[in-house]
């Protein structure tokens, strides 16, 4: 801005000298001279403003992708230390659910990662955070009817948060440890079909699987317990799926 | 941005008017010396020798159609023959390397020829003594593809009609 | 139909020009279709004077899709009516095979043809084409188009056509300038209009009836349209100043140019029925070289308004702009890809000019040739390669390559130096 101001300032300046030319006795040769030295100012000028627009145009460009990039990086940062966050606590929380809920892998990690974790929880962290936060401790403190309201809030409240899929996910198991297995059964299956790259999918399909089962769909529950086999045979959920299907056998 | 654009305006409108205004100015000037005075022959016939001596290649640097410095004496001479004799008239031929595109070196060569009028013109030429044209980069002086070459294509060529 | 349009065309022929283009493949393609195209059985008296085979299997191999089987190898010579031994062609590892004939009849002639799959063992589809000494060419660019078709489920382009300028230099001041028309692969050129004065920007009605280029007639430049069919000539712009880099819009009916009447080059829409001008930039820096958008809202265009030639892109209803290329300081002769999804340009890295392209969307660029002093990019209507103007130390060359720069093609000048190429649009 301030090299405007300058550019600004040096053409009036040029102007003004000519003027005071102007009011001396007409002098054809000094005239063309100062139009001579005018022009090429003149040229000088544009060339100097094309140079400013030009780096202008690049500065706000990138400016832009600058933004963009921040904007990307904090994201990732921010779901970086939010799984940190919640392996760390599901790995607490799944302990006293263990005969409903399947996280074994999760909790491997979670005993490894529990320092980072913690020192990780101790940085700012966006609203939908904190609001999951409280909902996932009622389920930790087995309020189930509170947590299940509460889950449902923020799925309600923060539809595009990074936290939605877990969101949806605990609430599935909150309905299944509550005994509602119809609406346990519709939540898991809207998972498998909204997210089927969620990183807790397997876990979902064996939960489906067996609820299934338990509730006369044999067919489709064996059908989706398969899947898990065949999606990652070297999984526990695997073995866990390999089992229940023994059961039925 | 809205700032450089009005700066911009307000800068380059003020020198324009001022540059119009003086240019008339001079016009009458001229007009009125080679009437009332009057140019001998002798006179014309000295700056016309001048002018034939001077250079009538006028180089510049890549992408770019200002004037170097070292041509301004040159075109003086041709200035001062071609506001003295109203009979003259030349033709600029604006050209460019074939570095860059060649649509883009038409009109790069045209600028510079332009540039080479403009001047001219300020030097008390009548506009309608000059004639511009661009070849852009289709009439290269030198076939080498090297900075010499290239340097050499960058011209305007100043020729009389 | 396609056929119909090419005889017509035929008789545009002014002034045969001499064969000027030889196709010269630098570069391979991975995984290559191997395609054996047996020598078209003649079937009565008297030689032909185009190896269709020849020129079917150099089409298919200009696309680097596909590559040839040699014909010494071939274990026999069938014609479409013979049965063919899919295990002879199997054992020297053909994928598919064509064979052909052609023989002269009381309308002209008749050639025959099938394409078969080796390892399905089957006939993909045989036709009959009649037709006449003349049109044989065409007939052939006709097949490869079937085939290329019919083998990677892209239209084809060997029945397209190109417009280039040639330029023969006896001295600074004495040179001929050619606008040159040929078939897609450089065969059949005809000079279409010549001058001792630069012919430049050629560019094609997006129907392929007509083309705009700049030349001089007199001693100023002007914008002038040409109907290929009859040669008539329409001025529509002579200005004094420049009168320079026309492009059609997509429905034909106007030129976007770049004209210095009112003292600095700018960016103007023709409208070629009414000759209405409508200014579309107003800056003191050169503006030039538009290009229009496929869906004719946009319009590329270059520009010095930034100190160096950058491209801008121009909102044709609000005349508004907004600058497109941010890596090198130059980029200049932008166009769209058929699908309007990405722009090819000419860019500068370190001193030297290649051909890049970049998608509009994700920003992501692409350079496509290793030349030097490459410029005018002009896409293929299917989209799949580009050509370009390139020179070795003395003369002009025209190149092809894919739009993902893995496969190049020479197009190198016998004679005289070539440059300015313009791929047509497709004519069915």
């Amino acid at each position: 801005m301030r090299l405007v101001q300058t550019t600004g300032a040096a053409v009036v300046m040029t102007a003004a000298s000519l003027f005071s030319h102007a009011a001396e006795p007409i002098n054809a040769e000094s005239l063309r001279q100062s139009q001579g030295e005018l022009l090429l100012q003149i040229e000088q000028l544009r060339q100097e403003t094309q140079a400013l627009r030009g780096l202008m145009e690049e500065l706000s460009y990138q400016l832009g992708q600058m933004s963009t990039d921040q904007k990307t990086r904090y994201l990732d940062l921010d779901q970086r230390l939010g799984e940190l966050v919640r392996i760390q606590r599901d790995a607490v929380a799944t302990a006293p659910s263990q005969g409903s809920s399947v996280a074994p892998t999760d909790s491997a990690v979670g005993d490894e990662l529990g320092e980072t974790a913690a020192q990780a929880s101790a940085s700012p962290s966006a609203s939908d955070q904190d609001v999951y936060n409280e909902a996932f401790q009622l389920i930790r403190e087995r309020k189930f009817e509170d947590a299940l309201v509460a889950m449902e809030s923020f799925i309600e409240a923060y539809p595009d948060s990074e936290l939605i899929l877990d969101a949806r996910f605990w609430r599935g198991q909150v309905f299944d440890v509550l005994g509602r297995d119809e609406e346990a059964i519709e939540a898991f299956k809207s998972l498998t079909l909204v997210a089927p790259d969620y990183r807790r999918i397997l876990q979902v399909k064996v939960k489906l699987g067996k609820l299934l089962i338990k509730n006369q769909d044999v067919m489709n529950g064996r059908k989706i317990l398969q899947e898990v086999i065949t999606q990652a045979p070297e999984s526990v959920e695997a073995g866990l799926a390999s089992r229940e299907l023994e059961k039925t056998n | 941005m809205n700032i450089l654009k009005q700066a911009k305006a307000v800068g380059i409108a003020a020198v324009l008017a001022v540059l119009a205004g003086c240019a008339g100015q001079v016009n009458e000037q001229a007009g009125g010396a080679s009437s009332t005075s009057g140019a001998t022959a002798a006179n014309v016939a000295q700056l016309k020798s001048e002018a034939m001596a001077a250079d009538t290649l006028f180089f510049f640097e890549f992408d770019k159609s200002d004037l170097k410095q070292e041509a301004l004496d040159d075109l003086d001479a041709h200035a001062k023959y071609l506001s003295a004799d109203r009979t003259s008239k030349v033709r600029l031929e604006g050209h460019a390397d074939e570095r860059g595109t060649r649509a883009y070196n038409l009109a790069l060569g045209e600028r510079r020829a332009n540039s080479v009028a403009r001047y001219l013109v300020i030097q008390g030429v009548n506009r309608s003594q000059i004639e511009t044209v661009s070849y852009g980069e289709e009439r290269p002086l030198s076939l080498s593809r090297d900075d010499n070459g290239w340097s050499r294509n960058r011209r305007v060529e100043l020729i009389y009609q | 139909m396609r056929l119909l349009i090419w005889l017509a065309m035929a008789f545009v022929v002014a002034m045969p020009a001499r064969a000027e283009l030889v196709i010269e493949i630098t570069r391979g393609v991975e995984n290559p279709i191997k395609i054996a195209v047996v020598p078209f059985r003649v079937k009565s008296s008297g030689a032909f004077d185009v190896d269709l085979a020849r020129l079917i299997e150099s089409n298919l191999e200009r696309s680097g899709q596909f590559i040839r089987v040699s014909r010494d190898t071939m274990l026999s010579l069938p014609g479409p009516e013979d049965q063919i031994f899919y295990r002879d062609w199997r054992a020297i590892d053909s994928e598919y095979t064509v064979v052909g004939s052609i023989e002269r009849d009381a309308q002209g002639l008749l050639v025959r043809y099938g394409l078969h799959d080796v390892f399905g063992e089957r006939v993909l589809f045989a036709e009959r084409i009649p037709g006449s000494q003349e049109s044989l060419r065409d007939i052939g660019h006709y097949i490869s188009d079937r085939i290329y078709e019919a083998l990677t489920g892209i239209k084809g382009i060997f029945s397209t056509r190109l417009l280039y300028v040639s330029a023969e230099r006896r001295s600074e001041k004495d040179q001929t300038f050619k606008l040159i028309l040929s078939d897609a692969d450089g065969g059949r050129p005809r000079t279409i209009f010549q001058s001792s004065e630069p012919i430049l920007s050629p560019a094609w009605s997006p129907d392929g009836s007509r083309v705009a280029y700049m030349s001089f007639r007199g001693k100023r430049p002007g914008i002038y349209v040409q109907t290929l069919a009859t040669g008539e000539v329409q001025k529509v712009t002579d200005f004094k100043g420049l009168n320079s880099a026309p492009s059609f819009s997509p429905d034909g009916r106007k030129l976007v140019l770049t004209l210095s009447r009112d003292g600095n080059p700018e960016i103007y829409i023709a409208n070629l029925r009414t000759g209405e001008l409508e200014r579309m930039t107003n800056h003191f820096a050169i503006d030039t070289e538009a290009s229009w958008s496929p869906d004719g809202r946009s319009i590329l265009f270059t520009s010095s308004r930034g100190g160096k030639p950058q491209l801008y892109m121009l909102n044709v209803a609000d005349k508004t702009t907004k600058r497109v290329t941010f890596d090198g300081d130059y980029n200049s002769n932008g166009a769209f890809t058929p699908d309007g999804e990405s722009i090819v340009f000419v860019h500068r890295t370190n001193e030297r000019f290649h051909i890049a392209r970049m998608n509009l969307k994700t920003r992501e660029l692409r350079i496509l040739t290793e030349t030097d002093l490459d410029e005018s990019p002009s896409v293929a209507p299917n989209g799949t390669m580009l050509i370009y103007a390139t020179s070795d130390e003395e003369k002009g060359l025209l190149g092809l390559v894919s739009m993902d720069g893995r496969v190049r093609v020479r197009l190198p000048s016998i004679s005289e130096s070539v440059r300015e190429p313009a791929w047509s649009p497709f004519f069915n």
